[in-house]
């Protein structure tokens, strides 16, 4: 401290430590005095005596009783106050109309768990499902196989494509080490197996002949193989639909937040960042969708016939997962689509900013005109290019209006006043 | 104490002309709010602490209209009184008990 300010007054550092020991020794001694101690430019100092009052003791759990005592407040003065929050300054407290915005929040919270749930519930009753073929399988295994083929056929269904994919799945973690394309993998995996499940008694009702002809191999194939594989494989199944589950949560949640930020997109950042992680995500998508249409090719080698649907059906989710993305990002890309074509049709004779990201319009307005409430007049003057003055686009060429135009005088207060109540005004349109 | 007072007093101490203390005073507040702007604490021997603090943006109910607001983020400078000032305020309020 002493040597700070010595270097800032030019004064030697006796002077300098004479003056600072003098100014807060006597500080102290005002204070401790228990009078209040005003220094212009930075604040005010205050011993404030604070009632008693009673309290718990934390570890104990006993009640007990703050005697009453003097607390030293400090208020910094308001030069202090704004340098110090200089970086937070654009920001105003806003009025929430309704409880609309909370329970918005909220309620898409809800929802994220809802669909959650309904997934997690689709896991389970696949598994159920699964379970119940297994234990009619082993039961009548050695009698009237006739009576249940559906069950049999189903059980080698999905046995041996699981067999496949097992494999399939190390090989994938083991040559890309990232854990998304892994996550993305089996989150492609689980609704197709579901629908393998549910779909292959149908087919076969439909085909008795094919039906006969599989069975044969089945029997002999399944029922050696069948019992040694089958305790793993229920340990493993366990063990992955455990994963399937965690892995599908986060993926929702990650979507969910996406959405959310979309939606909400008051920061140009967010929006940027965004846009440029959908195109990965969609990436990341297609080369899993191959990856699955792969192994499916490899399971149909194997299995013949029965399993052309397990590929369609496949495929169709992976179609169906990539759509509502491509929707998404499709609509991020519109609005700077637009904004560029509109920012050549500008004339540049005036002042003019171009947005950059942690630049709002009250920043642009604090900077031009002395006040962030003038940002209206910035939004009037550019009300082409801004769809929603709440979230300008990064790279909007915005023209600064003349101060004149509008009247514009940060030392006035009806000047001040009008522009609040017409920033009221705009803002309640896009609410 | 008014701060004119306070530079007064502190005129008696050091026997220095008004001129050079304004001087002083305001480099010395200058250091501090130099500090506070890169978010660093600053603490002074015998004195106490001053510390820039970030605080969330919260809502609040306004308590004359009854109207819900979001208050913004804010960073504000604290002041944590050292040992001396806090356990001079001591005994004064055991002294009054």
């Amino acid at each position: 401290m002493v040597d700070l300010l010595s270097r800032k007054s030019d004064c030697t550092k006796k002077e300098a430590e004479a003056f600072l020991k003098e100014f807060f020794t006597l500080a102290t001694e005002i204070l401790s005095s228990g009078e209040s101690l005003k220094i212009n430019g930075l604040g005010v100092f205050k011993p404030v005596w604070v009632e008693k009052r009673n309290s718990v003791n934390v570890q104990t759990g006993q009640p007990c009783e703050i005697p009453g005592h003097y607390k030293l407040s400090f208020t910094p003065d308001k030069s202090m106050r704004d340098a110090v929050n200089a970086p937070f300054a654009c920001f105003e407290a806003e009025i929430i109309a309704d409880d609309v915005d909370i329970k918005d929040t909220e309620i898409f919270d809800m929802a994220a768990e809802d669909s959650d749930m309904t997934e997690t519930n689709i896991d389970d009753s696949s598994t159920e499902m699964e379970t119940v073929v297994m234990s009619l399988d082993k039961e009548t295994s050695d009698i009237v196989i006739a009576d249940i083929p559906d069950e049999r056929q189903n059980v080698k269904d999905e046995i041996q494509p699981e067999n496949n994919q097992l494999p399939n799945e190390m090989n994938i973690s083991d040559t890309t080490n990232q854990k998304e394309s892994k996550d993305e993998n089996t989150e492609h995996k689980l609704p197709a197996e579901v629908y393998d499940a549910q779909t292959a008694p149908e087919e076969k009702i439909k085909e008795p002949e094919e039906k006969e002809h599989i069975e044969v191999i089945s029997v002999s194939v399944v029922d050696n193989y069948e019992k040694e594989e089958f305790r793993r494989k229920q340990t493993w199944r366990n063990r992955k639909n455990f994963w399937y589950g965690f892995v599908t949560s986060l993926l929702i949640f990650v979507v969910a937040d996406l959405i959310w930020l979309c939606y909400n997109g008051t920061f140009e950042e967010g929006q940027v960042t965004i846009s440029s992680w959908i195109p990965a995500i969609i990436k990341n998508q297609n080369q899993e969708g191959e990856k699955n249409k792969d192994s499916v090719s490899v399971v149909k080698a194997l299995v013949t016939d029965s399993l052309k649907t397990t590929e369609v059906v496949r495929k169709d989710t992976a179609t169906l997962e990539n759509k509502p993305i491509t929707n998404m990002n499709e609509k991020s890309n519109k609005v700077p689509e637009k904004e560029i074509n509109n920012d050549t049709m500008l004339s540049e004779k005036t002042v003019t900013e171009i947005m950059k990201p942690g630049i709002f319009l009250t920043t642009l307005s604090l900077k031009h005109f002395g006040h962030k409430t003038f940002w209206v007049y910035i939004y009037q003057e550019n009300k082409a290019n801004i769809a929603n003055p709440n979230s300008v686009p990064v790279g909007t060429k915005l023209i600064i209006p003349e101060k004149s135009k509008y009247n514009i005088d940060s030392n006035n207060r009806e000047s001040v006043e009008k522009a609040k109540a017409l920033a009221t005004k705009i803002l309640s349109e896009y609410e | 104490m008014e701060y004119k007072k306070f530079i007064e007093e502190l005129q008696k101490r050091l026997g220095k002309n008004k001129k050079s203390i304004d001087a002083l005073m305001s480099d010395t507040l200058q250091i501090i709010k130099e500090h506070s702007v890169m978010m660093d604490s600053f603490s002074i021997q015998g004195f106490g602490t001053f510390e820039p603090r970030k605080k969330a943006e919260r809502i609040s109910v306004n308590p004359a209209t009854g109207k819900r607001m979001l208050i913004p983020p804010k960073i504000v400078l604290t002041f944590k009184p050292g040992t001396i000032i806090k356990n001079k305020l001591r005994e004064k309020s055991d002294n009054e008990q």
